[in-house]
C-alpha cells in the first residue's frame, strides 16, 4: 500500500508527521520496587534459569557503540545452545557486531530491529541474508514501540558499566564507563526477563540511571567492552573551507531566525560541519552575551564546554560520543542523563525534542520535497539509519540539514531520495556551499533573510540545477523488487522499504 | 579544491601554474585550469592565473593556453619592467589571436631587491597593471636574509609596496601569512599591514579567508559613521553648505571621500545592501 510521500508503505503507511494517534498507555507490571536481581558469577547459569526459546527476541542498547563486547558475547552462546529465529533489538548495529552476518546464513538470527545499522551487518542486511525484513526505525520509535506493546522483547541484555549492590545500573563509572544508558531504560521497563551484564560492582555508583526493582539478574564478566570504541567517528570540528562555509552561514541563518535569544535551545550532531556550527553559533552568542536554556542529544566535549561556559544552562544527554562527555555527565550536575522516551518519544507529551528551537542535521540525499534520506547511499545500500533525525526534525521549530552540495562528484540534491528517513514535511531549510534552499512555508523567514543578509536564497529546484550542471544527471538505478528493510517513522508507520541491492 | 574554489568566499581566486605545480605536471595543470575556468561559475570572485616566470621556458605556453579561457587578470611572479612588456605583447597577440576583447589585468608580484627598487618603473610598464603582490619568501631569498615570524625584516618592503600601490591607485597585496593554523596571528599581522595601506592579502589555505575579511572589511561602527556622514554630507549641499560639522568636528570633502569608500568597502563586502 502507497503511503502519503508515494513509496511504498506496505501494510502500516505513514500518514502525515504529527496524525497519527496514540493507541494504548504503558501501564508497569514491574511493580514491586522492593526487588532486587538475582547476582550470578557467570553467563551460562543466567541463560540457564531465563525463559528462552527460538522465535524470541533479545534486546541491546549500543553506549558502547563500536566498543560493544556484550552483544556479540550472548548472541554466540545462545547461537551454541542451537537457538533459532531470533530477532535482535538493538538500539544500533556497529562494524563489531559482525558476528550476526553468520548467524544470517545458519538461521540463529531472523531479523534486527535498529536505529542505525553500520559495517558488515548492514552489507548482509542489503545483500539479502536476512531472512525477515528487518526495521530501521528511530531513537524515539523504539522506546515508544516498547511501551506500547508493539515490539515485545522477551530478554533485555544491559551492557551495564556499573552495578552497585542492589542492582542498580549506571554508565558513569567503571572501566566501560559509557556515560549514559539512556537506551536502555525502556528495554528494562518492558522486556519480560531483564539481565544486566557488567565488569564492574561496587557497594554505591555515581548517578544510577537504571533501578533495581526492574532487573532480574546481574552477571559479572572480565570486561563488557572498549570504551575506547565509543568514540564516534567524527567528534571534531572539520578544517574543511566548504564545510566551514557551510557552517557560517547556518549560524548567520540561525542569527537571523528569530530564535537566537535568552533561553535558545539547540541541538547538533558530532559531525564536522555540525560542529562547526555550533561553534559559530557560539560566537554569536558570545558576542551577543545569550544564554541558552538547553542543548541535547548525543554529546561530545564541544558541547560540554559550551555547558561548562555558560552557554547553556543545562545539557540534556541521551548518549555520550565522547570520553570528556562521559566525564562531565559523571560530575556536571546540569549535564543530566536522560532515556530515549524522555529524548524523543512521540507519545510522550514531555519529550525534550519537542521544545527545541534549532536542530543541525547532516544528509546523504535530500529531495525536492524535502525528504531526506540519512539511511542508504544513492545505490540503495544501507548506511546508517535515522537515529534520531526524524525526531529532532518533527520537534524542533527549525530543521537545518547541512551538507556539501556536491561531494565526489554526487549531489546531496536529487528529484527523489533513495530512501525516506525524514519526511519533508518536518524538514526547513537546506544549507550548502553554494546557496541555501528553505522551505515556501517559511516565506517570512525567506523575506526576512533576503532583506537582513547577504546570504545566497535560492528555490529548491535553482540549487538542484547548479548541482545538475556541475554533475550531470545520474541514470536511473536498477533495484530489485524484494524488500529487505523498512524505514519505520517515529510513530511506527513506514515511510519507506528499501530492496535488496542488486551488486 | 578546484571545483569548490568559487564557493570559498575570496575576492579573487589565483590558480597557479607556477611553483604549486611540479615540473612534470605543468602541461596537465594549464589544461585542468583552462577547463576549470570554462566550465566553472565563478559569481562571487575574480580570477586569476599565476603564469611562469619570464626566465623560465613555460610562460609563453602557460599564456597560450590560458588567456582562451578569459581569466580577469593575470598574475606575473618576479616581475620586472621587461617581463611585464613581453607578457603584455605575447598577450594580446594571443587575445587577437582567439578574438578575445574582455580587458585582461595584471597583477605584479613583487619578490627580488631590483624588483622593489624599480617598482615605479615596472608598475609603469604596463596600464594593465592593477595590483601588486609582494612576494616574501622569495625577496627574503634574494635579500640573503632570513624571514621570522615578526615580519620585522619585511617592513620596508612593505612600506615601499603599500605606498607605490597607493600613488598609483592599485591595490596592494600582502605576501601570504605562512602559519596556517594561527588565526590570531594572522589577524593581528594584517591588521598592520591594513595599517600601512595595504588593501588586501594573499591567503595561502582558504581557512583564512575568513580572518582576511574580518580584517578588511569596515566595522560595524565605521559603516554606521560613515552612512551617517553620507546622509549630513547630502543635506549641506541642498543646502548649499561646503562643510559640515559631525560630532563636533568639522566635515569637508576628504572625510566624505573616505566615507564613501568606507561605504563602497561595505557593499563590497556584503556588509551592507
Amino acid at each position: 500500500m502507497k503511503n502519503v510521500l508515494g513509496k511504498e508503505g506496505l501494510n502500516n503507511p505513514y500518514i502525515g508527521a504529527f496524525k497519527k494517534v496514540k493507541r494504548s498507555t504503558f501501564i508497569s507490571s514491574k511493580t514491586d520496587l522492593t526487588k532486587t536481581p538475582q547476582f550470578c558469577t557467570d553467563l551460562d547459569t543466567v541463560l540457564d534459569s531465563l525463559n528462552l526459546h527460538d522465535g524470541m527476541t533479545v534486546s541491546f542498547h549500543h553506549h558502547l557503540r563500536n566498543g560493544d563486547y556484550v552483544l556479540d558475547l550472548v548472541l554466540r552462546n545462545l547461537q551454541k545452545r542451537g537457538f533459532k529465529d531470533i530477532t535482535v533489538a538493538a538500539s544500533s548495529i556497529f562494524p563489531c557486531h559482525k558476528c550476526i552476518v553468520d548467524m544470517f546464513e545458519d538461521g540463529t538470527v531472523r531479523k534486527v530491529i535498529a536505529s542505525y545499522i553500520s559495517g558488515p551487518v548492514a552489507k548482509a542486511i542489503s545483500e539479502g541474508k536476512c531472512k525477515e525484513i528487518c526495521e530501521i526505525t528511530t531513537h524515539g520509535e523504539r522506546p515508544r514501540s516498547m511501551l506500547e506493546g508493539e515490539l515485545v522483547v522477551d530478554v533485555a541484555f544491559i551492557a551495564a558499566p556499573a552495578v552497585d549492590k542492589e542492582g542498580n545500573l549506571s554508565g558513569s563509572d567503571g572501566p566501560s564507563a559509557c556515560g549514559v544508558l539512556g537506551y536502555a531504560a525502556s528495554d528494562a521497563m518492558t522486556a519480560k526477563e531483564v539481565v544486566a551484564i557488567t565488569d564492574f560492582t561496587r557497594d554505591t555508583i555515581n548517578r544510577p540511571e537504571i533501578s533495581h526493582h526492574l532487573i532480574d539478574y546481574v552477571v559479572k564478566i572480565d570486561s563488557i567492552g572498549d570504551p575506547k570504541g565509543i568514540v564516534s567517528g567524527t567528534t571534531m570540528i572539520t578544517k574543511d573551507p566548504v564545510g566551514l562555509k557551510i557552517a557560517r552561514d547556518a549560524a548567520t541563518l540561525i542569527a537571523h531566525s528569530g530564535l537566537l535569544k535568552d533561553g535558545f535551545s539547540f541541538q547538533t550532531g558530532a559531525g564536522g560541519i555540525s560542529l562547526a556550527v555550533a561553534s559559530e553559533v557560539k560566537k554569536i552568542m558570545a558576542k551577543n552575551q545569550i544564554k541558552g536554556s538547553f542543548a541535547c542529544g548525543g554529546t561530545t566535549d564541544y558541547l560540554v564546554n559550551m555547558l561548562k561556559e555558560g552557554f547553556f544552562e543545562k545539557l540534556y544527554d541521551v548518549q555520550c560520543f565522547n570520553l570528556d562527555a562521559v566525564e562531565s555527565v559523571k560530575v556536571n550536575e546540569n549535564h543530566i542523563k536522560i532515556d530515549a522516551n524522555t529524548y524523543a518519544n512521540i507519545n510522550n507529551p514531555d519529550n525534550i525534542v519537542n521544545k527545541l528551537d534549532v536542530v543541525i542535521l547532516g544528509a546523504s540525499e535530500i529531495d525536492l520535497d524535502y525528504n531526506v534520506n540519512v539511511t542508504t547511499g544513492s545505490d540503495g545500500v544501507i548506511l546508517g539509519g535515522s537515529g534520531g533525525h526524524a525526531d529532532t526534525a518533527a520537534g524542533a521549530k527549525l530543521s537545518i540539514i547541512v551538507s556539501q552540495l556536491v561531494n565526489s562528484r554526487l549531489s546531496c540534491l536529487v528529484d527523489q531520495v533513495t530512501t525516506i528517513s525524514t519526511p519533508g514535511e518536518t524538514i526547513d531549510i537546506l544549507v550548502t556551499d553554494r546557496g541555501i534552499a528553505i522551505h515556501p512555508r517559511h516565506s517570512d523567514l525567506i523575506k526576512k533573510l533576503k532583506e537582513e543578509t547577504n546570504l545566497e536564497i535560492l528555490d529548491i529546484r535553482e540549487l538542484k540545477k547548479i548541482a545538475d550542471d556541475l554533475t550531470g544527471i545520474p541514470e536511473p538505478k536498477n533495484t530489485s523488487d524484494r524488500v529487505i528493510a523498512i524505514s519505520k517513522y517515529r510513530d511506527g508507520t513506514i515511510l519507506d522499504v528499501i530492496y535488496k541491492s542488486i551488486n | 579544491m578546484l571545483t569548490t574554489s568559487d564557493v570559498l568566499g575570496a575576492d579573487t581566486i589565483v590558480f597557479d601554474l607556477e611553483d604549486a605545480v611540479s615540473l612534470g605536471e605543468k602541461d596537465s595543470a594549464r589544461a585542468l585550469v583552462k577547463e576549470a575556468l570554462q566550465f566553472l561559475h565563478f559569481k562571487h570572485s575574480e580570477v586569476s592565473v599565476r603564469i611562469n616566470p619570464f626566465d623560465s621556458p613555460y610562460w609563453q605556453e602557460d599564456l597560450k593556453y590560458i588567456i582562451e579561457a578569459s581569466p580577469d587578470s593575470i598574475v606575473i611572479p618576479k616581475a620586472s619592467v621587461e617581463s611585464v612588456k613581453a607578457i603584455e605583447m605575447e598577450m594580446n597577440r594571443f587575445k587577437a589571436l582567439y578574438g578575445i576583447e574582455k580587458k585582461i589585468r595584471f597583477i605584479l608580484i613583487i619578490e627580488t631587491a631590483m624588483g622593489l627598487v624599480d617598482i615605479r618603473n615596472i608598475v609603469e610598464a604596463s596600464s594593465l597593471t592593477d595590483g601588486l603582490i609582494l612576494g616574501a619568501e622569495d625577496l627574503s631569498s634574494d635579500l640573503g636574509i632570513k624571514r621570522t615570524k615578526t615580519n620585522k625584516e619585511i617592513e620596508y618592503a612593505r612600506f615601499v609596496l603599500a605606498t607605490t600601490a597607493k600613488a598609483y591607485r592599485i591595490d596592494a597585496i600582502d605576501t601570504p601569512y605562512t602559519d596556517i593554523d594561527d588565526f590570531e596571528g594572522l589577524f593581528k599581522d594584517t591588521a598592520f599591514a591594513k595599517s600601512i595601506g595595504f588593501t588586501g592579502r594573499l591567503a595561502i589555505n582558504p581557512r583564512q579567508v575568513e580572518t582576511l575579511h574580518e580584517v578588511f572589511s569596515p566595522t560595524t561602527e565605521e559603516i554606521e559613521e560613515s552612512l551617517a556622514i553620507l546622509a549630513e554630507a547630502k543635506d549641506a549641499e541642498e543646502k548649499g553648505f561646503g562643510v559640515f560639522s559631525y560630532k563636533g568636528k568639522m566635515v569637508d570633502l576628504p572625510v566624505i571621500k573616505r566615507a564613501e569608500t568606507t561605504i563602497a568597502s561595505a557593499k563590497k563586502w556584503g556588509l551592507i545592501k
